[in-house]
């Protein structure tokens, strides 16, 4: 009891002494900012905006067997994202840089805010990471929300695309106590003279970060209708821990960071997307997986788990394997009838392709049907890539399905945290720690590590949902991971008799 | 019987080479940009792709194989995924391939100078006197790839899966490799 008591005391007093601590932090960023404001050289002017965060949220109705409840749902009519993710946007509503395209669009859907730049502007964020720094994931990026187009309406399409390579948790310049600052331009003189007056009042050339912006992008002056941009903050959490830790950066940290929209004297951008390098050319060699045998121990985990269902009386339906992709950017810019749908650089998404699917959804995804009292099985296998090696090679996997367009299934969603130590089961030898097996059914009963498909409509309404995975981060190049080093996860579909 | 027999052959050489024109002038196809290679199939209007082997002349074997080819170079461009199938010879240049599923499939000879292959699956294909001079080859996955005589000269393999694979008998001059380095 009276251990209990002093840990408790302890935690108080350590909490009174970060609140203390961060507040006085806060205060002199915002002392910071304001003389640097005032730095400027003639023609910069500065305008206000802030980082304002979406609420916890989730985008499935279940998760898996085991694992920590999910946010509640997030009811919005378009659901994209991860459920163990939690975003922030950069916003203002200063006439001439806030967007009434987006504003007039978000009524309709979830688009976040935008705003647009020109080439010599800048946007400025100073705040810290230190309450997030060992989050399972975090990052910033820029997008192309909306592009010039005139054969949609309102001449602009939706393309929702990334811009450049995201700025994140492997790769943001933080100082000892978390502090960042983040430069998003498309010149180098607007950088240099930021820079300058930033160094000038004591910020050090060390925690400065640069976001390079294609000045083709940052064109409000060139064009009627300029792209819409927007800078989204990813902050991903696994254990309920970490999900404390994004609550506390959301509600503490967030209202404190600092955003300065930054117009320059009207002098024309230097970078280009040649500039910018690509994710591919980020990539490093790495056949770990394939060195440690682990495609052979897939192969007989595979074979494993199918005998075991053969046992119960169930055949192989389908055996699909995972395709793996990295988002192709320059495909939505260019054709801008595709939708990026707010990828991330950083994450390589997987589907299941097959040939069997009635609905031809966009990268060949699988349409899965289970009928609604169905006792069919879908076994999911592969490698837990975060386990494996030197354990840098990705920061999370994580696996949910989506609701195909008029279905009334439900969904679900799970992260490699929680699948850890599921393939024993299915291994007589205690092999298999770095394999992981989740169960994927209507009704899960007792089944470890697995996810439940809730059955939400009508009897003899339609079903289907497709699978959707994500590996984040290489945390060596700081970038999506590379295709060729991962071994490609399998999906088999049993059903009895 | 004999007398109608010899008047039906004489009429269909007559129109034969009509035929052929009508087919191709109606947008059938008749040969192909795609392939180095003579075919001879017409596309109806549900995708079906129809053997026109006889009307060609064309040995029935040898046309079959260039109708899977025409088809699968379809199926590749429209679906990004023809694993196993038989492309040797198809003309790929310039082609953006990202992420496409190619593996076990054959590729002998085939013209891929410029393609991008970034992300694709080439594990256990066929590549042997291919052409990816200059190809983007990035983070592509090429286990157990057969690359006796393949032309890699210029082509950029930054990541790329090479496991199992050897590179012995491939022209690497200049060739971007997996570790970033130029093979000289």
């Amino acid at each position: 009891m009276h251990l209990r008591k002093n840990i408790i005391s302890t935690l108080v007093f350590l909490l009174a002494l970060s609140i203390i601590i961060s507040g006085a932090f806060y205060a002199r960023i915002t002392t910071a900012q304001t003389s640097f404001v005032g730095s400027l050289p003639p023609g910069y002017a500065s305008y206000s905006g802030k980082l304002v965060m979406g609420k916890s949220c989730s985008c499935a109705n279940t998760g898996i067997s085991g694992a920590p409840a999910l946010p509640p749902l997030c009811n919005t009519a378009v659901c994209f994202g991860s459920s163990f993710t939690r975003y922030g946007f950069v916003f203002t509503n200063v006439e001439g840089i806030n967007s009434k395209a987006c504003d007039q669009i978000r009524l309709s859907t979830s688009i976040p805010p935008c705003f647009q730049l020109d080439a010599d502007d800048a946007i400025v964020i100073s705040g810290s990471m230190a309450s997030v720094q060992d989050l399972s994931y975090y990052g910033f990026t820029l997008y192309q929300s909306l592009v010039y187009n005139k054969n949609f309406p309102d001449n602009f399409a939706s393309i929702k695309s990334s811009v450049g390579l995201n700025l994140n948790s492997a790769n943001l310049k933080i100082g000892n106590n978390g502090k960042y600052i983040l430069i998003f331009t498309a010149s180098t003189r607007t950088l240099n003279v930021l820079k300058r007056g930033l160094q000038s009042i004591g910020v050090p050339r060390a925690i400065i970060n640069h976001y390079p912006i294609p000045k083709t992008v940052a064109n409000l002056g060139k064009i009627d209708y300029p792209d819409q941009l927007t800078i989204q903050l990813r902050l991903t959490s696994q254990s309920p821990e970490e999900r404390q830790q994004v609550n506390t950066f959301a509600q503490e940290v967030a209202p404190n960071t600092n955003v300065i929209f930054i117009k320059g004297p009207k002098v024309d951008g230097d970078i280009t997307f040649d500039d910018i390098p690509t994710w591919e050319d980020t990539l490093r060699s790495n056949p770990i997986e394939y060195q440690m045998g682990l495609d052979r121990q897939l192969a007989l985990l595979e074979r494993s788990v199918t005998n075991t269902y053969a046992r119960q009386g169930y055949s192989l339906k389908a055996r699909l394997t995972e395709k793996v992709l990295h988002v192709d950017t320059k495909e939505c810019r260019e054709s801008a009838s595709i939708d990026c749908v707010y990828d991330s650089p950083d994450a390589l998404y997987s589907s299941f392709p097959c040939d069997f699917s009635p609905s031809a959804l966009r990268n060949g995804n699988c349409f899965i049907q289970l009928e609604q009292n169905s006792d069919d099985v879908l076994m999911l296998l592969g490698v837990d890539h975060t386990l494996v090696g030197d354990k840098t090679l990705a920061a999370y996997v994580s696996a949910e399905s989506k609701k195909s367009a008029g279905s009334n299934d439900g969904t679900f969603s799970f992260m490699g945290l929680y699948t850890q130590g599921s393939a024993k089961q299915y291994w007589p030898r205690n092999k298999g720690d770095d394999l992981y097996a989740v169960k994927i059914t209507r009704d899960c009963g007792d089944s470890p590590y697995c996810a439940s498909v809730p059955f939400l409509g009508i009897p003899g309404a339609r079903r289907g949902f497709f699978i959707v995975g994500r590996t984040y981060l290489d945390k060596v190049t700081a970038s999506g991971p590379n295709p060729a080093n991962l071994i490609p996860a399998v999906l088999l579909w049993f059903s009895k008799g | 019987m004999s007398k109608q027999f010899y008047w039906s052959v004489f009429f269909l050489a007559l129109l034969l080479p009509f035929m052929l024109e009508v087919a191709s002038s109606s947008s059938l196809a008749t040969t192909d940009s795609n392939l180095n290679l003579p075919v001879c199939y017409m596309q109806t209007e549900d995708g079906k792709i129809s053997d026109l082997g006889n009307l060609c002349q064309v040995p029935a074997s040898n046309n079959i194989n260039s109708t899977n080819r025409v088809a699968g170079v379809k199926r590749l461009l429209d679906t990004k995924e023809c694993p196993g199938c038989n492309l040797s010879g198809a003309n790929l240049a310039n082609k953006v391939l990202t992420f496409v599923n190619l593996s076990n499939a054959n590729l002998s000879g085939a013209n891929l100078t410029g393609a991008r292959l970034i992300g694709a699956d080439l594990s256990n294909t066929n590549l042997t006197n291919a052409n990816l001079k200059g190809a983007k080859l990035n983070g592509a996955r090429m286990i157990g790839t057969n690359l006796i005589g393949t032309n890699l000269a210029g082509a950029n393999l930054l990541g790329a899966n090479l496991w199992n694979t050897d590179l012995a008998g491939a022209n690497l001059n200049s060739t971007k490799m997996p570790d970033g380095t130029f093979h000289k």
